[in-house]
């Protein structure tokens, strides 16, 4: 049985990461703990774009060992980015064991808004579950109101539910 | 799945910027069309910092004039007065070829065929589709000294031709427009997004989820990406030659 293990990358609000345990674990019906150790981000900084680079972020949490069936979920506060794109909320490995989001830009502060942490839970439940979906060989869906629905700007992870739709239930359940 | 998460018909359509925080209570009537929504545009005027960053994304989106009509190799079509078709060159195809270093376009009188006219940029030059059978009436001359025009106005002062076409209304039916031509742009630019995401070897495949193309992306493409897009295979000699008829 898989096994979701969520890995903090450089500081991360405690309170998202133990409110994320519990929400992947009520959606997924999979056990999701937190490791210990901390990815440090600083190495992937890019001083031009002021963001992290995702893919390499991914690639350090790749190289944490753990058992063949656990996918490891990077959780970021800082703004990533890989080269084509202005920003990523998250990236994932298509059917391996890597993910990671990242908070920065699910916070309404960011947006000239005041603080709402109900809200900012909801959208990281949002991305996690979207980039877990990745690694249980989920693709983009069409259905705007799937989690696996693809979101270029905020308003669009507000509109998507935290579940599949029946069909990328099907395919997250078979490859269970 | 929670309550207020449930989606159905019979139940209202939340406004996103309810949904946000930003407003209390206000419903949506535009099925989430939210770039033709009114109440969206008064919204991000009212808080400046998120239409700065509002802004900032929609200049590097690719534009889509949806009152065009779009071929599958990104060539734009205007019909105008008498029946005549002005042609361009659409938003995703100047942003894909990056700096245009000259355009070589047919003359007056020349018969419309795939290839008629080209664009040299900096991979090397692609041969593009005249969008529909006719007859070239006027060429755009200012591009001929400033072929830059087409980036900087894809749909106005960088038009590339004007042609009297063979059968509009025949022609007219296999081309994207309006609804049709804005799901086919979003096509593009995923399957656009997908090549142009670089392979890492310890990473493998990923997919991400958020932002837009950068507005420089051009630089991250190559020619087999463009041509792939946009050339067209040009027809034998003797099928198009220069022809004052039809």
């Amino acid at each position: 049985m898989f096994r979701i293990a969520l890995v903090p990358v450089g500081f991360v609000d405690v309170a998202v990461l133990e409110w994320l345990a519990v929400a992947i674990t009520d959606t997924t019906h999979l056990p999701c703990s937190i490791r210990k150790e901390v990815v440090d981000p600083s190495d992937t900084f890019h001083p031009a774009r002021q963001q992290y680079n995702s893919t390499q972020i991914l690639s350090k949490i790749v190289g944490l060992q753990d058992g063949d069936n656990t996918k490891l979920l990077g959780i970021a506060s800082v703004d990533l980015f890989i080269p084509i794109l202005t920003f990523v909320f998250g990236e994932a490995q298509l059917g391996n064991r890597a993910a990671v989001i990242s908070l920065h830009r699910l916070k309404q502060p960011f947006y000239g808004l005041p603080e709402d942490n109900q809200l900012l839970y909801e959208r990281c439940e949002k991305e996690a579950i979207h980039e877990l979906g990745h690694t249980f060989r989920l693709l983009h869906c069409q259905k705007f109101d799937c989690v696996m629905h693809f979101s270029n700007s905020i308003e669009q992870i507000d509109l998507k539910h935290n579940t599949f739709c029946s069909e990328c239930a099907a395919i997250f359940n078979k490859s269970l | 799945m929670r309550e207020d998460q449930q989606f159905t018909t019979a139940e209202p359509m939340k406004c996103i910027w309810m949904t946000a925080g930003v407003v209390q209570y206000k419903l949506c009537d535009y099925e989430y069309d939210c770039d033709n929504c009114g109440f969206d545009r008064a919204i991000r005027q009212r808080f400046p910092v998120h239409e700065r960053a509002s802004q900032l994304t929609n200049e590097q989106k690719c534009r889509i004039d949806e009152s065009l009509f779009y071929h599958l190799k990104h060539i734009w079509m205007r019909v105008e007065e008498e029946g005549k078709v002005r042609v361009g060159l659409d938003d995703f195809g100047q942003r894909l070829i990056g700096r245009i270093y000259s355009a070589h376009l047919p003359d007056a009188g020349e018969r419309i065929h795939d290839g008629c006219w080209r664009i040299t940029h900096q991979f090397g030059e692609v041969s593009m589709s005249g969008g529909m059978d006719g007859l070239v009436v006027q060429k755009n001359q200012q591009l001929e000294q400033f072929p830059s025009l087409i980036n900087s106005s894809p749909y106005d002062k960088g038009w590339i031709f004007i042609l009297e076409p063979k059968d509009l209304l025949q022609s007219l039916k296999s081309l994207y427009y309006g609804k049709k031509a804005k799901e086919w742009f979003a096509d593009e630019l995923n399957k656009l997004r997908s090549m142009l995401v670089e392979s890492n070897p310890e990473v493998g495949i990923t997919l991400q989820d958020g932002g837009m193309f950068r507005d420089d992306f051009g630089s991250f493409v190559n020619a087999e990406i463009i041509n792939k897009f946009l050339c067209v295979p040009v027809p034998d000699s003797g099928s198009h030659a220069n022809s004052n008829g039809r």
